[in-house]
This record gives C-alpha cells, sequence and structure tokens, in this order.
C-alpha cells in the first residue's frame, strides 16, 4: 500500500480516473450533471468512450466521450464555473476545463478565486475523497 | 534507485564541499577554454559535474528495461522503465488500439509491474508532443520533473558560492579580479616598465584611463582584438600595485592613481564613525519613533527598520545632518544610493553637477562605508546650514549626478545655535541669515568651530554616552521652547553634534530612561529630578 503522505500547499491534485474505477463509479453518469444545456442534445450514444491521456505520464484511461464535449465545448462557456457553484464541483470543472492537468492547492486558488488555499488544501487534501480529487501518485 | 542528493536542501545548505578534484575540474574548464570565469560560472559548473554524475548513475539502471516515451512502440512482453514512476520497471501484458476525438488513434499498452499492483495502459506510438519524449540532450531528471542544474544553483546560491570562492581563495592556482577567475599559471609576463607608462598615462589624462585606454598606451594591444584575458591580466596586475585603484562603477574598471585620491575615498572620516554598539530594540519604538527612523536620512539605521522607498526614483530630497555638513558628504540609504554610481569593490569617482550653475565637481561613492564624498567645498560655497534640504537628481549620463539645495531669498532666521561653555554645549537662539528651505526641527547654527570640535575629541576620549549627552543637551533645548518640549529629531541633531550616533541608538535612551517623558506627535520633556 501506497505510503501517506499528508498533503502541502505544493502538492499537486488531478481527478484520479483510477479512483473512480476502484469505487465502481460510473464517471459519465455523474459527468451529465456538468452538461451545459446546449450539449445536452449534443450528447452521443450512450457509453461512447474514447483513450484520455495523461498529459504528464502519458497513462491512458477508457472515460466517458462526455468529459471530451464539456471539456471542449461547456468549458469554454464564461458561466462554465460560476460563483454559485460549491467549491469541490469548481475544482472539477477547473480539471474538466484543463483537461486534468495537475494543479496545487495555491494553483486552484489563483485561478478560481474562492476561499483560501488553505481551506481548497484541508477541502481536498483530507481523507474524505470527492468527486475522485486526489494528490498526483508518483508510483505504481 | 539512485537518490540525488543534488535534489535535497540538506545537501547544498550542508554537505556541499568542493575538494581537491574539484578544483581541478575547474582548473582543466579554464585551462581547456582559455579564458576568464566568473564565480558564478565555476560554481554552476561544479553544481553540472555534480548532477551529471548522478544523471550517469541513474542512466546506467536502464539496462533493466526500454526508457518509456509515449512517440516510442514497445513489444508484447518487452520490459519499460518508467522515469516519473519512481523508475518502476513494467512488462508489456498487451497491446491494443487506442483512440481520441482529438489525437486520433495510437497504440495502447497494457503493463504489468512487479509489486502485484493491477495493471496499468500507457500510451505507445503517440505521435503528438509529450514532456516525456526525451530530446537528444534531455535529461531523465528533468523527466522526473527534477531542478536543472541552472534552478539548483539559483535556489541555493547563497550556500554555494561562499563555498566555491573560499576554495578559488585558498589556492594558489587561481587569481581573482572582481569577482573573474584566471589560472595564475597562465597570466603573461608584463615588464615593470609598462606600468610607468599606465602612471604617466593617467596622470597627463588627468582622470581615470579605462583598461582598454591603458592596454593601447601600454602598447600590449599592438593593433590586435584587446582580448578578456587581457584586460584581465593588467587589470590584476594594475589591482596588485599599490599606486593603482579601480574607481569604476559595477562593471566598468576605469584605473586611477591612488596618490591623487582624496583619503576620504579609502578612509571614513571620523565624524562619520559610529561606535561599534549601536544596537537598539526597534519593538519598544512608539509609531512616532518608528517613522522618524525613516524621516531622518541616516545610513547608520539598518534596511530592515525602514518603510520601503521608491527603488528607482528621478530625485529624492534629503535633510543635511551635523556630521555629513562637517566632512562634505551625504548618506547612503535605500532612499540615495541609487542615483550614485556604486561599486562593492572600490570607491567610485564620479562628478556632480551644481544644480545652480551647472558646475562639475568630483564626487566618491564610498558604497562599503555608505557615504557620498566631495560637497564640502559646495556647502560652503553656498553657507548651508545643518538641517538643510539637499536635492540630489540623476542625469542621463550615470557617471553624473546633480546636487541642489531649495533657494530661497536671503533672510536673518531665528535658529538654535550651539556654541561650547563650561566645557558642555549649550543652545541659543540667534538670529542667522538663512538663504535655503530647512527642517525646522534639525537646523542647528553654531558660534565657534572650534570650540565644538575640541568639545566633540573631548566627548570622544572621555567616551560620554549617548545617555549622558542627552542629559546635557536636553535641558540646553527645551529652554528655547515655552512648552519645554523637543522633538526627538531635535536631540538627535543635537547630540550628534557632539558624538556620532543613530536615530534609533538615541531613541532607545528615550525611550529606555523615566526622566524622558514621551508627549505627542515625537515630542518630549525631561525631568532632571528622575534622572537614574
Amino acid at each position: 500500500m501506497a505510503k501517506y503522505i499528508k498533503p502541502t500547499l505544493e502538492t499537486k491534485f488531478h481527478i484520479d480516473f483510477a479512483w473512480w474505477r476502484k469505487q465502481r463509479q460510473s464517471l459519465g453518469a455523474y459527468l451529465q450533471g456538468h452538461l451545459c444545456p446546449e450539449a445536452k442534445n449534443l450528447h452521443p450514444t450512450e457509453n461512447q468512450t474514447f483513450d484520455w491521456v495523461n498529459p504528464e505520464t502519458g497513462e491512458v484511461f477508457q472515460i466517458d466521450m462526455l468529459w471530451h464535449i464539456i471539456q471542449t465545448h461547456c468549458g469554454q462557456q464564461p458561466n462554465f464555473i460560476d460563483d454559485s457553484l460549491p467549491l469541490t464541483r469548481s475544482i472539477f470543472r477547473l480539471f474538466i476545463a484543463n483537461d486534468n492537468t495537475p494543479l496545487t492547492s495555491l494553483e486552484i486558488y489563483e485561478m478560481l478565486h474562492k476561499k483560501t488555499p488553505e481551506l481548497i488544501l484541508r477541502t481536498i487534501g483530507g481523507h474524505q475523497v470527492y468527486d475522485g480529487i486526489r494528490p498526483v501518485n508518483t508510483s505504481v | 534507485m539512485v537518490q540525488r542528493k543534488t535534489q535535497t536542501p540538506a545537501y547544498w545548505q550542508g554537505q556541499f564541499t568542493v575538494n581537491s578534484k574539484d578544483l581541478e575540474f575547474i582548473y582543466n574548464q579554464i585551462l581547456e577554454n582559455n579564458r576568464v570565469f566568473t564565480l558564478d560560472e565555476i560554481a554552476l559548473a561544479l553544481v553540472k559535474r555534480q548532477y551529471q554524475a548522478e544523471e550517469l548513475a541513474a542512466r546506467s539502471e536502464f539496462q533493466q528495461g526500454k526508457l518509456y516515451q509515449p512517440k516510442e512502440s514497445y513489444a508484447v512482453g518487452e520490459q519499460v522503465v518508467f522515469p516519473h514512476l519512481d523508475f518502476a520497471v513494467g512488462t508489456v501484458k498487451t497491446t491494443r488500439q487506442g483512440h481520441h476525438p482529438i489525437h486520433g488513434t495510437f497504440t495502447v499498452i497494457e503493463v504489468s509491474f512487479a509489486n502485484g499492483s493491477p495493471t496499468h495502459e500507457f500510451a505507445a506510438n503517440f505521435d503528438h508532443p509529450h514532456p516525456l519524449n526525451l530530446d537528444t540532450n534531455q535529461s531523465l531528471a528533468s523527466l522526473q520533473g527534477l531542478m536543472p542544474p541552472e534552478e539548483i544553483y539559483q535556489t541555493y546560491l547563497e550556500f554555494i558560492r561562499p563555498k566555491v570562492e573560499a576554495a578559488l581563495k585558498n589556492s594558489n592556482d587561481f587569481v581573482k579580479f572582481h569577482e573573474h577567475y584566471f589560472l595564475r599559471d597562465l597570466l603573461p609576463d608584463f615588464h615593470e616598465g609598462l606600468f610607468n607608462i599606465a602612471d604617466a598615462a593617467i596622470d597627463i589624462n588627468n582622470g581615470p584611463l579605462s583598461v582598454d585606454a591603458l592596454i593601447e598606451q601600454m602598447g600590449l594591444a599592438e593593433g590586435k582584438d584587446i582580448t578578456d584575458t587581457l584586460r584581465f591580466s593588467v587589470s590584476y596586475r594594475l589591482a596588485n600595485d599599490e599606486r593603482f585603484d579601480d574607481v569604476g562603477p559595477t562593471g566598468q574598471v576605469l584605473w586611477y592613481l591612488e596618490r591623487i585620491e582624496p583619503p576620504e575615498a579609502h578612509h571614513t572620516p571620523r565624524r562619520l564613525q559610529l561606535d561599534s554598539n549601536q544596537s537598539y530594540d526597534i519593538d519598544l519604538f512608539d509609531e512616532d519613533l518608528l517613522a522618524l527612523l525613516t524621516e531622518i536620512d541616516d545610513e547608520a539605521t539598518p534596511v530592515e527598520h525602514l518603510s520601503p522607498v521608491d527603488p528607482n526614483p528621478q530625485s529624492v530630497t534629503i535633510v543635511l545632518n551635523y556630521p555629513h555638513r562637517r566632512v562634505g558628504t551625504l548618506p547612503l540609504t535605500p532612499k540615495t544610493e541609487t542615483l550614485f554610481p556604486s561599486s562593492h569593490y572600490n570607491p567610485v569617482l564620479f562628478e556632480f553637477v551644481d544644480g545652480r550653475t551647472g558646475n562639475t565637481f568630483p564626487g566618491w561613492t564610498v558604497l562599503n562605508d555608505k557615504y557620498v564624498f566631495g560637497l564640502d567645498e559646495w556647502y560652503n560655497k553656498n553657507k548651508l546650514p545643518v538641517g538643510a534640504y539637499i536635492n540630489i537628481k540623476r542625469t542621463d549620463n550615470p557617471m553624473r549626478v546633480i546636487v541642489d539645495y531649495q533657494a530661497m531669498r536671503s533672510q536673518r532666521d531665528w535658529v538654535r545655535t550651539a556654541s561650547v561653555s563650561g566645557n558642555k554645549l549649550v543652545f541659543q537662539m540667534s538670529k542667522e541669515a538663512i538663504n535655503c528651505k530647512y527642517d525646522e526641527l534639525m537646523i542647528i547654527g553654531e558660534s565657534n568651530q572650534a570650540q565644538i570640535d575640541a568639545l566633540w575629541l573631548n566627548a570622544s576620549e572621555k567616551k560620554l554616552s549617548i545617555y549622558d549627552i542627552l542629559c546635557q543637551v536636553f535641558p540646553e533645548l527645551s529652554k528655547l521652547n515655552p512648552q519645554s518640549t523637543v522633538h526627538a529629531k531635535t536631540l538627535y541633531s543635537a547630540v550628534n553634534v557632539v558624538r556620532r550616533a543613530a536615530p534609533g541608538t538615541i531613541f532607545q535612551e528615550l525611550v529606555s530612561h523615566r526622566c524622558f517623558i514621551p508627549m505627542k506627535n515625537g515630542y518630549w520633556i525631561y525631568d532632571p529630578n528622575l534622572r537614574d
């Protein structure tokens, strides 16, 4: 089992697709809730997937095509991440918009301007995992 | 897996040393390149040397398998090393075709790892830019997101530089001029007579000469381009000849003759010299005193006790204090120092430009002792009192600085005037002819300079404490005011007539003794009955 290292403000986070798989939760179903009204009409055939390539590690995950639609269409809308969204939902959308490129709490704060870097770290760096947002693991 | 010590602060902050093999390496570097090296170049070369040794060790580990790069292709059964996953070694179990809506098709390899963890999939034959694709000259460390040597050096520079500098200093093989190094064995021999020519050339020029000009005069160029090595060799030789001094600002070497330099270029005037113990506890000061630390232009106040200033002002105004007025200097503080050309290696000769007449006269920046010299005659000619506002302004030429005062129609003002009575400093109000604007809290006239000088010497010899002097001058100053209050700035100005003291040191005495009672806005009263 990987050793637990307490995350710091320098720790990079991302959406851990392996976590979604391990939890046997449907990322596709969850992504439905992030579709903008316009994109709902573009909804592809159910269960259509693609091979997402991790921009830093090259690791491949087969994920729902909704991810790509949200990233390339909804993520470009100005109100995709608006002030009324809860913090974890905003962070989740931030990672969709940047194609899951890892970010530190400080970087997340600089992009969202929500709460504080410390509060962001306490939220996503604790033992409770929200929406699969976890520290980047550098071992297998 | 190779542990990269060069990536740890503990190594650079504590364990890093420069050994004889490192010095041999530097020696060979300079020898092979046959050029002058800066301290930064040498230190960075040493960092790179250690970094590359680790890189070599890490690369040797790749005999276990092929390095993972998304652009490469991998066969089933092939062993692959993943540097970004702590150099984990995996085996390709299967391959399949992958598809991405933007990147198109590529290969997906399924990899199993020896630790029994679930298989992972990775992109292969991936024909798109990816940070894991290694260029020919790219290091493994960069793949792991580790700090490159340049970043290591910038991060730990304050620890690395002094150790490299000390090692070079302790070796006879290297010679140094400013922060440039060369090999002693490669220095050319110069005939002694050439330096007599250099001496005469500067003398005739009646001003400093650049090293290039001297090389020309000495006939060392012989129509060829002047190399940095020749510049270094001549400068090194001149720096070790007591007749010559470099008087150029940072980045510029200008040679001058020591015999025609004023003593103040090398020796701090006694009036400006502070006792070694000028410490004080800033936490004891109230807001008024803290503000005064910045307001009073005194080079003795540490930078960390001053409010931030404009780092690149076009002009500044300062208030002249007694010690600087007497010796013809100005303080170099964070407020003033960027206006003057300076160097950490040597005093710098520049030109003052009289803001009224446009006349020029020589000035000297003595950065290490924090003063600018050369204003004695100008102060006297313009009859500027202690407390006068002095304007300093930059020009297009960094070697010319405008100095001016805030002129007004000459009038006779009531001014507190210092004199000596019964071996003590006394003050009275007297009418003085003043032709400039001044700080009313700082202005001090003097009736007999020779007597004050004698008193200053006496105070110095008797080592009178700041507290004793304050107790002497406070009643003298308070009697000039119907409320008997005296401002802290006035006390600073008066104490400095007989003893050089930093504002903080004087304020420390004010807050430490109950005979000094604070009023509002920086004013104090004195109760002799409460004297310790």
